[in-house]
Formats: structure tokens, C-alpha cells, sequence
């Protein structure tokens, strides 16, 4: 489904992903690893098209499709979601209209409103969200286990083939963590050919979502792969002494 | 509901309760004398207004200005007395909007709240003035230029005497095209027991907020389009009922 070729990535000239590679396949559960700084949410955001981050070099395939020249809203409507490590707060637009346009721009068509309206409750129910929430301004004011919770909202609402959880289990507490999660499950029950990139500095999350294979990350490249062991042992033994002997081919 | 339609400085329909009364003569007199609400909507092309309106002591009141007209130029004169409160919203979606609007402050403890929200075209001067102690205003003109020239001056004047009084302007115009724009805030306060503040904000629209929408796959049109409107009606104090009627009938319809 998704294939990462000898990516290079920059940022006000300076290299961030250095020949990165990586292979997802359909209903896979990758998690990415790695210390602060190393280029873990450069990837998201690349893979993403954010327009921000430049690509030097290499290509991105999702359903033997290039999608390297595509804008984000394309790859969005595409199926590939990004839920934020931070969540936008905008002012002025309501959550429940920003939602109705994002759905009927995933579907190309007009929507249902009564089942729409059915579907966001029984949503906020689900990731118990106060139903006000959703007229209030996007993520404005929220608490940051709300805003996450919304980004759930929203990958439920939308649907994608390609789900990219960036650091979405930072400055979540235990039990909004664990509604994250269990909502990502259901997700990923219902939709069992969508696959799913984590990227994480704690393995905490990996205790309610199971990954295929553990990535970890340093400079700008995959150094190490392996299943959730590597993740334990990343929590007991840090990051230091991992990727002493790079591994190219990352799966 | 308190509606008054104006088309070419005449008065076209209305529906009014006893807590206003309306009188037209040269210019369009509106007498609030008691608590309640009332919707102003100009139409046409090629309009002059002139409105006056009086709010009587210890009245408060809300207003609403609608105006979706080509080439217009609409004078406002608001005489606010003891004890009085005005929420005073406008939004204009005009192709040349000459605005001037003057609201005196002419009792004690009289109050201000006043919202400006357009698109198009702008030239919009605004004057308060705080004859009397106590007059507190608070001002938001909101505006987005696409391919036109925007000018606000906001201008108030506290004259020696009048103590205690709070001022308190921000205008932002969200620059969707480099276009020429321009606010100019005038304070002109005689006083030194008054509180004062202004902001201009002359600016593109917010690229992480666009980003966060078209990364939802909404494209660059439409969500400009939703952070220009929200921007917009966002500005206005409207309930939720107001914000559709503003939405189905002034932006969208054109």
C-alpha cells in the first residue's frame, strides 16, 4: 500500500530524512521510534505533502500511485490521514461545519445531514466527547486530551486507508489515552485493510495497539527493525546503544 | 422580530413593535425606547442612507445592519443616552462600501459594543464620542480584501471631563491578495482617567490553520473560504440562529 523509496528530506536546507525507505502493507501496524530531533515527524508531515518540508529526492507510492507531486488536500481526499501531534486551534470555524465539508470533500458528494448528525453522536459518545464541543470553534479552548480525541473524531468520520498517528499519545492521560486507543481499535476492526504508522517515543501505546514491526529512527534514517520486543527494549535500555549496524532495507 | 428593509434611502417595509418609533423625513429616525431588537437590512444598487437612530435611557438594545448592495454610501448617527447599552452589528457585503458611522456617548454610563464586519470594497470611518464620564466602547472591524482597496479609520475622542471611561478598538483585515489596505486608529482623548487600547492587524491568511483544513481534504478554495467566513461572522455577536440567516441570506446568495 505504501512504499517510501530513497527519500531525502530538507528543511531550510538542512537534511532531515537521508534515503529513507519504508514498505507498509494493507492492514499492517508500523510504529516509528526514535529520539527527539531525528525525523520522525518530518516523515508524517512528508508523507502528508505538507508543502513546508521539501523533498529533494526519492518517491512515495500509496497503491503503486507517486503521490510525491500531490497536494495535501489531494493525498487527504485520497485516504491518507495525519491525526496531529498538535492539533490546529482556528478561530472562527465550527468544528461541526469543518467536519460536514471535510466528509463531503472525502465522499465528492453531498451528504445525508440526519445520517451525518447520527454518526458525530454517536462518534462524540464513543471518544466521550461533550456534544457542545462540536459547535464550538475548531479545537479552540479544547484541553489537549480533547484535541487528540477530535483527531480520532475525525479519522473515524473520514474513513482513510492510511492512518499516521503522529505522537498522538503525548500529554494524554491514562484513561483518555486508553479511549484513544480503543477507538483506533474499533477503527481498525471495521477496517481491517487500513494500516497504520505510529510514531511514538513510548512504547505505552503499543500495550493497546499491537504493531507488525518496530522502526527506530536516527539521523534521518531507519537503523533498527523489529517486532514489539524492540519496543521493551527500547523502554529499558533507551536509544543509545540501538543502530550500531544500519539496516538499509528496512523490512 | 423588529425588521426594517431600506432601498434607496426610503423605507420599503417594516415591522415594528411600540418599543420603536420610526419617523422618516429626510433621513430614516429611529426612536428605541425601550429594551428589544431590531434587524436593519439595505439593499440595492446605488444606495444613499442616512439613519439616525436615538436609544433611550436605560435601554438596552441590539441592532443589526445587513447591507448586500453595489456602490453604496451609508451614513449612521447613533445618540446613545444615560444608562443605555447598544450591541451594534453590521455586515456588509458590498462591490463599494462609503461608510461613516458616529455614535456620541451622551449620557453617563452609556455603552458601546460594536462590531463591523464586511467584504469588498471598503472605506469605513467611524467616529465615538464619549461626551460624558463612565462611556465605555469596544470596537472589532473585521474585513477581508480578495481584490479590493480597504481603508478603516476609527476615530474617538474623549474630551476633558469625561473620566473613567474605556476604549477599546481591534481591527483586522486578512490581505488575501497584497491588495492595498489600511487602518488608521485615532485616539483623541483629552482626559487622563480613561482606559485605552487598539490593535491593527493588517495580514495573509494564517498558513497552519489552512494547512490543517486541506490536510482534511478540503481544497485551498473552500477552506479559505471557511476561515473567511468564520473570521467574518465570528466577529458578530449573533446567536446561532442569526449566524444562519447571515450565512443563507447575505454569503451565499451572491
Amino acid at each position: 500500500m505504501l512504499r517510501i523509496e530513497n527519500l531525502n528530506v530538507s528543511i531550510d536546507s538542512k537534511e532531515i530524512l537521508k534515503n529513507f525507505n519504508l514498505s507498509v502493507d494493507e492492514g499492517e501496524v508500523h510504529v516509528i521510534m526514535g529520539p527527539n530531533g531525528v525525523g520522525k515527524s518530518t516523515l508524517s508531515k512528508v508523507l502528508i505533502g505538507d508543502k513546508n518540508y521539501k523533498v529533494n529526492n526519492g518517491n512515495i507510492y500509496y497503491y503503486d500511485e507517486n503521490i510525491k507531486d500531490l497536494t495535501i488536500d489531494e493525498r487527504s481526499r485520497k485516504g491518507i490521514f495525519i491525526a496531529y501531534q498538535h492539533p490546529q486551534e482556528i478561530e472562527g470555524v465550527n468544528n461541526i461545519d469543518f467536519l460536514k465539508t471535510a466528509l463531503m470533500a472525502r465522499l465528492d458528494k453531498p451528504i445525508n445531514l440526519y445520517e451525518f448528525a447520527k454518526s458525530i453522536e454517536k462518534l462524540s459518545n464513543d471518544l466521550k466527547l461533550k456534544e457542545n464541543m462540536l459547535y464550538r470553534n475548531i479545537n479552540a479552548g479544547f484541553s489537549g486530551g480533547e484535541k487528540k480525541k477530535n483527531e480520532i473524531l475525525q479519522m473515524r468520520l473520514l474513513k482513510p486507508n492510511l492512518v499516521i498517528l503522529d505522537e498522538i499519545d503525548s500529554g494524554l492521560d491514562v484513561d483518555s489515552l486508553k479511549i484513544v486507543c480503543e477507538n483506533t481499535l474499533e477503527y481498525l476492526k471495521e477496517n481491517p485493510k487500513t494500516s497504520v504508522v505510529i510514531i511514538t517515543h513510548y512504547p505505552r501505546i503499543l500495550e493497546y495497539i499491537k504493531p507488525d514491526y518496530v522502526h527506530i529512527m536516527k539521523n534521518g534514517k531507519i537503523v533498527e527493525t523489529g517486532d514489539y520486543s524492540l519496543s521493551l527494549k527500547i523502554e529499558k535500555e533507551g536509544f543509545e546503544n540501538i543502530g550500531t549496524n544500519i539496516i538499509e532495507d528496512n523490512k | 422580530m423588529n425588521i426594517i428593509n431600506i432601498v434607496n434611502n426610503k423605507i420599503s417595509n417594516s415591522k415594528i413593535n411600540n418599543k420603536i418609533k420610526l419617523k422618516e423625513n429626510k433621513n430614516i429616525c429611529i426612536d428605541i425606547i425601550d429594551n428589544t431588537k431590531l434587524y436593519i437590512e439595505i439593499d440595492g444598487i446605488n444606495i444613499k442612507s442616512n439613519i439616525d437612530i436615538n436609544i433611550d435611557e436605560n435601554v438596552n438594545s441590539r441592532i443589526f445592519v445587513f447591507s448586500n448592495s453595489i456602490d453604496s454610501k451609508i451614513n449612521i448617527n447613533v445618540n446613545q443616552n444615560k444608562n443605555s447599552n447598544l450591541i451594534l452589528n453590521s455586515f456588509y457585503k458590498n462591490d463599494d462600501v462609503k461608510e461613516n458611522t458616529i455614535i456620541n456617548l451622551n449620557g453617563y454610563n452609556s455603552n458601546i459594543e460594536y462590531n463591523y464586519s464586511c467584504i469588498g470594497k471598503t472605506n469605513k470611518s467611524l467616529r465615538i464620542n464619549h461626551y460624558f464620564s463612565k462611556t465605555n466602547s469596544i470596537v472589532k472591524n473585521r474585513s477581508v480584501s480578495n481584490n479590493d482597496e480597504i481603508e478603516f479609520e476609527i476615530i474617538e475622542y474623549v474630551p476633558k471631563g469625561s473620566i473613567d471611561c474605556n476604549l477599546s478598538q481591534s481591527s483586522k483585515i486578512i490581505n488575501l491578495k497584497e491588495n492595498k489596505c489600511k487602518i488608521k486608529p485615532i485616539l483623541l482623548i483629552d482626559e487622563k482617567e480613561v482606559n485605552a487600547s487598539h490593535s491593527s492587524v493588517i495580514s495573509p491568511i494564517n498558513d497552519s490553520d489552512l494547512l490543517y483544513l486541506m490536510s482534511r481534504g478540503i481544497d485551498e478554495h473552500n477552506s479559505i473560504n471557511l476561515l473567511v467566513n468564520g473570521f467574518l461572522v465570528n466577529n458578530l455577536n449573533l446567536n446561532e440562529e442569526e449566524k444562519h440567516i447571515l450565512f443563507e441570506k447575505y454569503i451565499f446568495r451572491r
